[in-house]
């Protein structure tokens, strides 16, 4: 997806990061993607890759498909646990921000006029990256990316 | 072997074209109608006549008014820039819209790749719309493939897409937490739209419709009522059986075809190496490679049996090697000459009584990979009795 590219690519430049991709959470639909492929598998369908492989998604199986497979439970766990909206409102999650052992997970949601169903998920490394840095950075994009 | 065959399938169909590159439209003659843009041998662009395409998306939703999009489509339409005006009178942006044809195509491209409809290509004809996405056919597939496989793993009974929505009247628990679109399913329920109406009604993806139904009919929120209220569930219910039907008939074509072969060029030695030695009809079944894999699905007919036909068909393999290893010195002895012999026909070209494929079997798209959960799941993939879907959640 070209149109896309332009917004993973200012996500890459930011420092530390190890994979970004692009995600319609209601289908999970990987739109765009670049970077490092997940620890789970070195498979990810993404419909917008240039060079896509057949072999290595037929090697995948099915449990572990995607290296944004382990985002979209989140964000599915997310949308429908009772604890994050207030009771008879409809709202938005704005992001989500997971500290595990390989590193920071962030997962924006690019909320206004698209329907909100687009994700930004970055994983960062630990050492180098800077957690509020990329937070402050990927709000600016993903505003940036609905005006576009 | 599958290239004397015309294709079955839309997906067969259109992978030379994106192999060879060209840029052109596929378009589909039978029922659901639709067609698949193609530039450059990347995809750009499928629509289907049973899902909501780029319009509804816009208009449906509310996100572009009906009249703005019909006047951007009389000003566009003949030079294919209907998106781009859009674009330049500042209705939408250039990234919603190509998210949006996103979602139209490989919305389209669910129903139609499997579909068994015939097409016809269409050189150089180009969407009206603009082409604002390029999508590997490779990539496409997969997605395709992924799509299907999650609708399985959320409830696996297809009926449920077609059927009425009913919510339930009266709910045991206190309260219930429902996402955005969930809620427009409930909402938009008037017990005769089914979810794939309720797509085009909401312009929303068809997709995401089946698969918050399914999941709301796992919760126990709503319940499949009647079958085919509209023209739409009708057509999706009809197309998937097509479908179904023509790819069993294809497939028995095949292994007619495949059996009549081997047959005329060494039919005389079969009968004579199964009469003589009982265990070599597993020998020979662990001899070439594919034949373990049809030997065990044909035993997939008896649900139980499952378990004990794949070990026989390990421990076939492993004989045939122990057999061949002790063959070799085994020509030398005197004695042990008819077990030479046996050994020799074995090796012989393919020449064993070939089993039709179960239908199950078939009916499955070919890049399924085959694990052991979709062994469970597969028997049940048409059965809508709510009681074995709860066993077999409770397996999982």
């Amino acid at each position: 997806m070209p149109a896309f590219d332009d917004c993973l690519k200012q996500v890459m430049a930011i420092q530390g990061t190890l994979r970004a991709s692009l995600i319609d959470h209601s289908s999970g639909m990987t739109v765009a993607a670049a970077g490092r492929d997940g620890p789970a598998g070195d498979y990810t369908a993404v419909v917008g890759r240039d060079h896509f492989d057949p072999e290595a998604a037929d090697g995948a199986d099915a449990g572990a498909d995607s290296a944004d497979a382990g985002p979209m439970e989140i964000v599915r766990a997310t949308m429908g646990s009772p604890a994050f909206v207030a009771p008879a409102t409809p709202g938005y999650v704005e992001d989500i921000v997971i500290t595990a052992a390989n590193g920071y997970h962030l997962i924006h949601f690019v909320v206004p006029d698209f329907d909100a169903r687009l994700v930004l998920y970055v994983w960062l490394d630990r050492l180098i990256g800077n957690l509020a840095m990329t937070q402050r950075s990927l709000h600016s994009i993903g505003r940036h990316l609905v005006a576009a | 072997m599958g290239a004397s065959n015309p294709p079955s399938t839309l997906r067969q169909a259109l992978e030379p074209w994106c192999a060879v590159g060209v840029t052109g439209a596929l378009r589909v003659e039978d029922p659901p109608g639709g067609a698949i843009y193609i530039v450059d041998g990347r995809l750009s662009y499928a629509e289907c006549g049973l899902v909501s395409g780029v319009d509804k998306l816009l208009t449906a939703s509310g996100r572009v008014p009906a009249e703005v999009w019909r006047a951007a489509v009389a000003a566009g339409r003949s030079t294919g820039r209907v998106g781009e005006s859009l674009i330049a009178d500042g209705h939408i942006s250039h990234n919603e819209l190509a998210l949006s044809v996103l979602s139209a195509l490989m919305d389209a491209a669910y129903f139609l790749f499997d579909a068994a409809v015939g097409a016809r290509f269409e050189p150089d004809a180009v969407n009206p719309l603009g082409s604002f996405c390029d999508v590997e056919f490779a990539a496409a597939c997969a997605e395709v493939d992924r799509r299907r496989r999650l609708l399985t793993d959320v409830w696996p009974d297809p009926a449920v897409d077609t059927a009425a929505v009913v919510p339930s009247r009266r709910l045991r628990g206190h309260q219930v937490s429902l996402t955005a679109a969930q809620w427009e399913i409930v909402a938009n329920a008037d017990r005769r739209r089914s979810p794939a109406d309720l797509a085009r009604l909401l312009g929303r993806e068809t997709f995401v419709m089946l698969l918050e139904a399914r999941r709301l009919v796992r919760a126990g929120l709503i319940e499949p009522g009647r079958p085919g209220g509209s023209a739409v569930a009708e057509s999706v219910a009809a197309v998937r059986a097509r479908t179904a039907a023509a790819l069993v008939r294809a497939s028995e074509q095949r292994v007619e075809a495949r059996a009549a072969v081997p047959m005329a060029r060494g039919s005389a030695s079969v009968p004579v190496v199964t009469a003589q030695v009982p265990e070599t009809g597993g020998r020979e079944t662990g001899g070439r490679e594919t034949g373990g894999h049809r030997e065990s699905s044909g035993d997939r007919e008896s649900g139980n049996r499952r378990e004990a036909g794949a070990d026989r068909v390990g421990i076939a393999r492993q004989t045939t090697r122990d057999s061949d290893r002790r063959d070799a010195p085994g020509r030398d002895d005197a004695g042990r000459d008819a077990a030479g012999r046996d050994g020799e026909r074995a090796r012989e070209p393919t020449v064993g009584p070939i089993l039709p494929l179960p239908r199950r079997r078939l009916a499955e798209p070919h890049r399924w990979p085959v694990i052991a959960a979709d062994q469970v799941r597969a028997p049940v993939e048409e059965c809508s009795d709510s009681t074995l879907m709860r066993i077999l959640r409770a397996l999982r």
